[in-house]
């Protein structure tokens, strides 16, 4: 469902991803790594949203440097940050949506209406999105990701901001979503809810991805079948923690 | 307390204006522009009609204190209004309210910090175009430096009573109304009004009271001199102020000094009223007790424009229409600029009338209409341009959508069109009344007006795209600086190559021929816009 093969991206002199390979199938994909790593850039060339400087990527079988408006038709991206239109309201920006995919009208009625049901949004859906609290904004960016019912489905942080119920429902939606053969990649710094919604674990390193593969697969492969995922990842990404933290401690 | 976070916001100031975006150096001359060349012209200006009167035999410096009252009192007026949307922003949405009141500090010094955030921003207008006018006065009727600084203690205390009232009144609506929606709304109040000023002042020359000009009109210049001493006006401060003023010109001091005080304990009494009442409502009744608390908005019981059943391009299209329309509409600040270009075609016509006529009397017929061309560049060039940053970074959905970049394009050109040819069928409609003109030049306007917005709107797609800013929290921040001044000059261009047509079609033929010239001419000038907008739309993400 998705072929990254030799994606690079620079930003000037700055290697943000290099030489990025990745063959996700129909299943629950997260993608892990530091601040700055590279993980948003690589979700946005995936996108469609950022060029790369070379290599190729495969939506659902559509290349999406040379098909990009079959390749898009496909797959459903929510950002870390919601950016939304402040002045329309909720119902205004989701029919919005609905119609630049092309939805049929009573599908859309339909699929808008369950998706606020779900994320408890009904009683705002005439209200400006100006209105809207962080973690309410930041549901409708995911009804807008998932209301044409894309095969792809690329999350950023999807988490932040949601309560937890809306953080329930949400984790039970795409596990149903892959369980129905769709692919969900998604980005995250919690591990917790990585390692327990997973199938695949890709973890990208300074532009490089260091690690992939079932979280099993991953510690037997560090030498580390009872470790957690935390300590994986910080020798994978060579983060020193404790000293720093001790010290300040210490000084205080 | 309060004057280290006074300090802090003057740093903040001067941030600001040494890192202007990423050209400094332009940054700062666009700045020192405004804040020194504006003031200087309108300082010489109006010593110079000072000066005029001055030297009429049997001078009377009341002319120029009663000039000066009515300035004054129309400043007052204005900063009470443009004093509201200030006071609502600072008091309820600034952004560093939740910073400020985190800080251990009193309630009442945030408060009164607030009162001079309010009024040093609100202030600026007497600032830039108050003040040159007092500077001339004292110039003019030679007042010694002591005066000068008693007369400038004087206007300082003046405006702390506009932003008290605009305060006051800002404490009361955010009781009462959506503190946000009701911001917006009185910024378009104030935006409308001040368009109004200046359609006025279009018209209105200063000449008219010149003694020495032509247009000298004596009876106006004897209700200036007669007006002020009539009517109630002499009870509001700012003719305390101009009372001020007129006792030091004529060296009484007594007749100074009473005023003096007057503003002084208004001053204080509005300050202290507003920043105490600010600060119970805070205690007693919480912030936001009107706007921000209410329920959410019920469903309407239309549901508007039903979905589409099968959804081709044209319904994609109009969607993206509808948004931006939207999105244009929703914004107070977007509505003056609208209203401003609406303005502009009812203004030019009779502003350039007059210098076109003279130059070609057979062009007379034709003359209101060619004003509209620069109308037609300046709002389809502007409309379209700003366009493409006004989604801001939800733009993104755009680019994520099945679409084509010439379907986004096409919507962003209709919506700059559509607005466009609605001004222009207002104006049309104006000169048409008031003008009575010949059927077959209305025609030929129409047609000519319409391709010439065709040709500006692409002009501006192309800037747009190529120096869009997806960042900006202000409309003049939505292209680069590059961008705003490629604009100008690209549409005057496009303007000189058409007229360049048109008249080479005349010369040739007659205006049938410069029709068709000009219609080709600018259709070539779109296919080109539209062209290098579609080339550089996918460069677009990288802004995002």
């Amino acid at each position: 469902m998705i072929s990254v093969r030799n994606v690079s991206k620079r930003y000037g002199n700055f290697p943000a991803v290099n030489n990025l390979n990745l063959e996700i199938g129909r299943e629950f994909f997260v993608f892990l790594g530091p601040n700055g790593a590279g993980k948003t850039t690589s979700i946005k060339m995936m996108t469609g949203l950022l060029p790369p400087d070379s290599g190729t990527i495969v939506i659902n079988d559509c290349n999406l440097l040379t098909e990009p408006v079959r390749a898009k038709r496909s797959l459903g991206y929510a950002p870390e940050q919601a950016f939304l239109y402040e002045k329309l309201t909720g119902r205004e920006f989701l029919k919005f949506i609905a119609t630049i995919y092309r939805l049929p009208g009573a599908e859309a009625q339909k699929r808008i209406s369950r998706l606020c049901e779900i994320f408890e949004l009904n009683d705002r859906l005439y209200d400006y999105i100006e209105d809207y609290s962080h973690g309410m904004k930041q549901k409708v960016s995911l009804i807008a990701t998932l209301l044409h019912d894309p095969a792809v489905i690329f999350l950023d942080e999807p988490t932040v901001g949601l309560d937890p119920k809306a953080v329930k429902n949400l984790k039970e939606l795409l596990h149903g979503m892959v369980k129905k053969g769709k692919t969900v990649f998604m980005s995250t710094h919690i591990l917790e809810i990585a390692e327990s919604m997973c199938d695949r674990i890709g973890i990208i390193h300074q532009g490089s991805l260091v690690a992939c593969g079932a979280p099993e697969e991953i510690r037997n492969s560090n030498g580390q079948p009872a470790g957690s995922l935390e300590e994986i990842f910080l020798k994978l990404t060579h983060s020193e923690t404790g000293s720093q933290v001790e010290n300040f401690l210490q000084g205080a | 307390m309060l004057f280290n976070l006074l300090y802090n916001r003057l740093n903040l100031a001067l941030y600001s204006l040494r890192n202007y975006k990423n050209n400094k150096a332009r940054g700062i001359l666009v700045r020192f522009i405004v804040m020194l060349i504006i003031p200087y012209w309108i300082f010489s200006t109006s010593r110079e009609l000072f000066s005029a009167w001055h030297a009429v035999p049997g001078f009377n410096v009341m002319v120029i204190i009663h000039f000066i009252a009515l300035l004054l009192t129309g400043i007052f007026i204005l900063l009470i209004i443009s004093g509201v949307p200030q006071a609502l922003h600072f008091n309820f949405l600034a952004p560093d309210s939740i910073l400020l009141s985190a800080l251990p500090l009193e309630s009442l010094v945030i408060k009164k910090y607030r009162f001079w955030e309010i009024y040093f921003s609100n202030s600026s207008v007497f600032f830039l175009f108050g003040l040159p006018v007092i500077a001339a006065a004292l110039v003019v009727v030679k007042v010694s430096l002591p005066a000068v600084i008693l007369l400038l203690a004087g206007l300082l205390l003046l405006l702390v009573i506009p932003t008290g009232i605009a305060s006051l009144f800002s404490l009361l609506i955010a009781r009462f109304l959506p503190v946000k929606r009701t911001k917006n709304f009185s910024s378009l109040i104030m935006g409308i009004m001040i368009i109004g000023l200046w359609a006025f002042m279009q018209f209105f020359r200063l000449s008219r009271l010149d003694p020495f000009s032509g247009e000298f009109d004596a009876d106006l210049f004897n209700r200036l001199v007669q007006t002020p001493e009539m009517n109630l006006s002499r009870f509001l401060p700012p003719h305390w102020a101009a009372r001020v003023l007129s006792g030091l010109v004529t060296d009484n001091l007594q007749q100074a000094m009473i005023p003096l005080v007057l503003l002084l304990l208004a001053a204080v009494v509005i300050y202290e009223l507003t920043i105490r009442l600010a600060d119970q409502i805070d205690k007693y009744a919480g912030y936001q007790t009107g706007g921000a608390v209410r329920a959410a908005r019920q469903k309407p019981a239309e549901p508007g424009i039903p979905f589409a059943q099968v959804v081709q391009s044209r319904h994609v299209i109009r969607a993206m229409v509808e948004r931006d329309l939207k999105l244009y509409f929703r914004d107070s600040r977007f509505v003056t600029q609208i209203f401003f270009y609406f303005s502009l075609f009812l203004v030019l016509p009779f502003l350039l009338r007059e210098p076109f006529t003279a130059a070609n009397e057979t062009f007379a017929h034709y003359a209101p209409f060619t004003c509209m061309l620069f109308a037609t560049i300046f709002m389809a060039g502007g409309l379209t341009a700003r366009g493409i940053p006004l989604e801001k970074r939800a733009m993104n959905y755009n680019r994520l959508a099945p679409n084509t970049d010439s379907i986004y394009l096409l919507a962003k050109f209709g919506t700059g069109f559509l607005l466009t040819t609605a001004a222009l069928f207002f104006g049309i409609l104006i000169l048409v009344v008031l003008e009575h003109s010949p059927a077959h030049i209305i025609l030929q306007a129409v047609i000519l007006l319409l391709f010439n917005t065709f040709g500006a709107a692409a002009i501006g797609l192309a800037i747009g795209v190529i120096h869009t800013n997806f960042n900006w929290d202000n409309p003049r921040q939505m292209l680069t600086d590059n961008g705003n001044i490629i604009l100008n000059i690209a549409g005057m261009v496009y303007l000189g190559g058409g007229i360049l047509a048109f008249v080479t079609g005349v010369k040739l033929s007659g205006t049938g021929l410069a029709l068709i010239f000009f219609s080709i001419y600018t259709l070539v000038c779109c296919l080109l816009g539209i062209r290098l907008a579609l080339l550089r739309v996918p460069k677009i993400e990288a802004a995002l």
